[in-house]
């Protein structure tokens, strides 16, 4: 089995380098033939890939520890859902994984646009396939799935595997890597597109229309990847905190940040035709950062508890980030007259400066974030002193330019295109920014004094009424016009403009987020020795632990503290945190009890026993406002999916077309017509 | 009833700036990793502890503990010599971008600016523009 799963993937390797030549010489050469049959083999390559991925997941279900990534990462007794998760669980797998998402992409892609980009599919199969076969040389000579650790008639059993990493066996955790798999290898397609386009020199911005959709479904899956990987360390890590600046979050966040830019700006090119080269850098941009976050968990350049062991796979991600940088920057500098702006601007006061402004603080904010994680490396190879940097570090210079970011989410929109008149921006700006001063007095006459805490709140009260009133001033035009009712009306203005109010849904989850992030500001945490029968007091909970019991399913072996959470004498709750032992890689860890609700989470972790070995230590956390956050990942999520609906009624653009014949001797009228 | 030890919120402060050291690489401060035999944790509280005990104030404990177990242990480069560059660059990269954006925008204005009909006024221009915006403002 193992022989087959390896050939079909140096099968997939040989027919993905075909595809490349022969995409590229069929264009070169005007053979269309030749362009189909790259066509077709992106479909041959997908099915080998999809072989050699089904033949895997048959040796991880069926507990053929003779392989030695099923060994490593697989046991007999794991459960189901988990037997799956092994996949993505170790290196080999989940380079297979990546490599298999990217053969469907590509399949996708090419096939949903061979017909609307007869001219440029070519380069996009060669470009898709070339990243394909990076992938797929990895996996064939560098970290090879099917590797075989002992064969022959003479085994005749075989010893149990060593499991999956028990921080990984969570619904969580099944469901985190490859949303953010479908985000990393997801933004390969509108990098390729516009690649293509600028190889070919397609004019205007038919890649950014075709990929519009690819870039915010994949956004998507990026956004709530890195958010259900922050709610996995917050209910498994046991710290009490969910974004811990760890190296491979950050890789996770860093082509999120670019991408929002790129949203963003590519509004500026298809209303506008304007920052061309900007959105070309962007994409590319965002797509090498994916690679780069991937070889950072892979290469051991840096240090982190979610990385993936130590390996020699990261000098092949840089050969190929430096021949894809290098070949990128060649391509863009070789085109930059087809990448000149086509308007200008008409006022500073308008909605092209707010989102340049906004380029330049995400970028800023995606540098920052580079740069700490980074800055161990860099000073180590300067100085030979390596400085490390941790949480306090990317708080400190992260949460200002956040600030700013929050700030223009609910300024930006708010701007018209072209220009803004200063009566108009005092019209939309001054009922907002008067509720959030009479905030941000009523917070500091509160008592709050945590600064960042108290303007957040004040950003985040204006942020809200400016989108609020934009749906509100919206639908009463439609309710008067139409007589519909409020809601109808409502729904009919989101469905006119679907981008538009889906975005607004969008910066609303921001909004709500940031709420979650200030709740931070005002975490307690407390710790006791309880004995059963011992009460702790943190703030106005008592946690009455009741008993210790244990258990055992096979997998791994148990002790929960049973604590009864009382506030003024009134049981809330009954949690259990507990403590785990996995028999098979032999490792403790902490299954943490939590009670949530939207003011403040009750968060307990059973953290060891004393120093004599006989009280049980538990350890209490009260965080408020934390579940704001992951209420702001569904509106974001229903946001984005508002976005991705058409319009009620198709917006096109208006062209100058020639209606009256000419008159003898005089000049054409034109008028603009909606064509 | 119990309620959390006075010393252990101490410690805890301490130890939010230090960056753990435990074998499994973990990115966590020493009070933040809640690795359940983090052998770091286990070996610098104590010494936390005792120094607090001992009446040292924070800020020497970090030193001291620094001193002895080396420079890794800090949560932020030091704001001076190659750990200056390190706090200066993210701030100088968005100085520099909203120095940039402003000429940019400037330069956008410049190339091409507005053609406005020669005939028209400047008030009845201004008073037009105010309604085209407040009707456009309402229809979007």
């Amino acid at each position: 089995m193992e022989n087959l799963g390896y050939l079909a993937l140096v099968l997939a390797l040989c027919v993905s380098g075909y595809a490349i030549v022969a995409a590229v010489v069929g264009k070169l050469r005007g053979n269309p033939f030749l362009e189909v049959s790259s066509q077709r083999a992106v479909v041959s390559a997908w099915l080998l890939i999809t072989t050699a991925s089904g033949l895997l997941l048959y040796d991880i279900f069926t507990d053929d520890f003779r392989l030695s990534f099923v060994a490593g990462k697989s046991n007999a007794d794991l459960p189901t859902v988990y037997k799956f998760a092994v996949w993505w669980g170790g290196q080999e797998g989940s380079l297979l994984f990546w490599t298999w998402i990217l053969a469907t992409y590509s399949f996708v892609a090419v096939y949903t646009g061979r017909r609307r980009h007869r001219d440029m599919i070519a380069y996009v199969v060669a470009i898709m396939m070339s990243v394909q076969a990076f992938f797929l040389l990895l996996v064939v000579f560098v970290a090879n799935p099917f590797q075989v650790l002992m064969a022959g008639p003479q085994i005749t059993s075989l010893p149990d595997g060593n499991g999956l990493n028990p921080l990984l066996q969570n619904p969580y955790m099944a469901i985190h890597p490859p949303m953010l798999y479908l985000g990393f290898v997801g933004f390969t397609v509108p990098f390729a597109f516009a690649m293509a386009s600028l190889i070919t020199r397609q004019p205007g911005d038919r890649w950014i229309r075709t990929t519009r959709v690819w870039t915010m479904i994949t956004w998507l899956f990026q956004g709530v990847g890195v958010l259900l990987g922050a709610k996995w360390a917050y209910v498994v890590l046991g710290w009490g905190g969910y974004w811990g600046w760890d190296p491979v979050e950050n890789a996770s966040l860093l082509p999120w940040i670019t991408a929002t830019a790129f949203l963003h700006s590519v509004m500026m090119q298809e209303k506008k035709g304007m920052m061309k080269m900007w959105n070309i850098v962007l994409i590319s941009a965002t797509f090498f950062l994916c690679i780069f976050g991937t070889m950072m968990t892979r290469s051991g350049l840096v240090s982190s508890v979610h990385a993936f062991a130590r390996s020699p796979i990261g000098d092949y991600f840089v050969w190929f980030l430096v021949l894809g940088i290098g070949a990128t920057i060649f391509l863009i500098l070789n085109r930059l007259d087809y990448l000149r702006s086509e308007n200008q601007l008409d006022s500073v006061l308008s909605r092209e400066s707010s989102f340049l402004f906004n380029n330049v603080i995400l970028l800023a904010s995606c540098f920052a974030v580079l740069w700490g994680t980074l800055f161990p490396v860099i000073s180590e190879a300067a100085t030979n002193e390596k400085i490390s940097v941790g949480p306090p570090f990317f708080n400190k210079v992260n949460i200002p330019i956040a600030l700013v970011l929050l700030l223009l989410t609910g300024v930006g929109p708010l701007f018209a295109w072209r220009r803004t008149s200063l009566d108009s921006l005092r019209r939309n700006f001054q009922w907002p920014a008067l509720a959030a001063l009479v905030l941000g007095v009523a917070l500091v006459v509160a008592g709050m004094r945590h600064f960042y805490a108290v303007v957040c709140f004040v950003l985040c009260l204006f942020v809200a009424i400016t989108i609020v009133m934009e749906f509100h001033r919206g639908g009463r035009v439609i309710q008067r016009k139409q007589g519909n009712s409020y809601p109808g009306a409502l729904v009919e203005l989101t469905h006119r403009n679907t981008r538009r109010y889906g975005g607004y849904l969008v910066h609303m989850a921001v909004v709500l987020m940031f709420v979650g992030f200030a709740g931070a500001a005002f975490n307690q945490v407390g710790q006791a020795d309880l004995a059963v029968g011992d009460v702790l007091r943190q703030g106005e909970y008592e946690f009455h632990l009741k008993d210790i019991t244990e258990d055992d399913n096979g997998n791994y072996a148990s002790t929960a503290a049973v604590v009864e959470l009382r506030r003024d004498g009134e049981l809330l709750d009954v949690m259990r945190p507990e403590q785990r032992f996995y028999h098979a890689s032999r490792q403790t860890t902490t299954n943490v009890a939590i009670r949530f609700g939207m003011d403040e989470d009750v968060y307990l972790v059973y953290a060891g026993t004393s120093n004599d070995g006989q009280t049980p230590v538990i350890q209490v956390y009260i965080n408020p406002l934390v579940n704001w956050i992951w209420l702001g990942a569904f509106v974001m999520v229903l946001g984005t999916l508002v976005a991705l609906i058409p319009n009620k009624v198709r917006q096109a653009p208006l062209k100058p077309k020639v209606v009256n014949a000419v008159p003898e001797g005089g000049e054409a009228p034109a008028v603009l017509t909606k064509s | 009833m119990t309620t959390t030890d006075e010393m252990y919120l101490k410690v805890r402060a301490v130890g939010e700036k230090l960056k753990c050291q435990c074998e499994s690489q973990c990115s966590y401060t020493v009070a933040g990793c809640n690795m359940l035999h983090c052998s770091f944790r286990g070996k610098v509280n104590p010494e936390i502890k005792a120094a607090i005990e001992a009446g040292l104030q924070p800020e020497a404990i970090i030193e001291k503990l620094i001193a002895k177990f080396g420079s890794a242990l800090r949560t932020e480069p030091q704001a001076e010599g190659f750990g200056l560059f390190g706090w200066a660059m993210p701030f100088a990269a968005l100085l520099a971008g909203l120095i940039i954006a402003p000429v940019v925008v400037l330069r956008w204005r410049a190339k091409h600016p507005t053609a406005v009909p020669a005939q028209a006024g400047g008030d009845v221009l201004a008073k037009y523009r105010d309604q085209i915006e407040k009707e456009v403002d309402e229809l979007e």
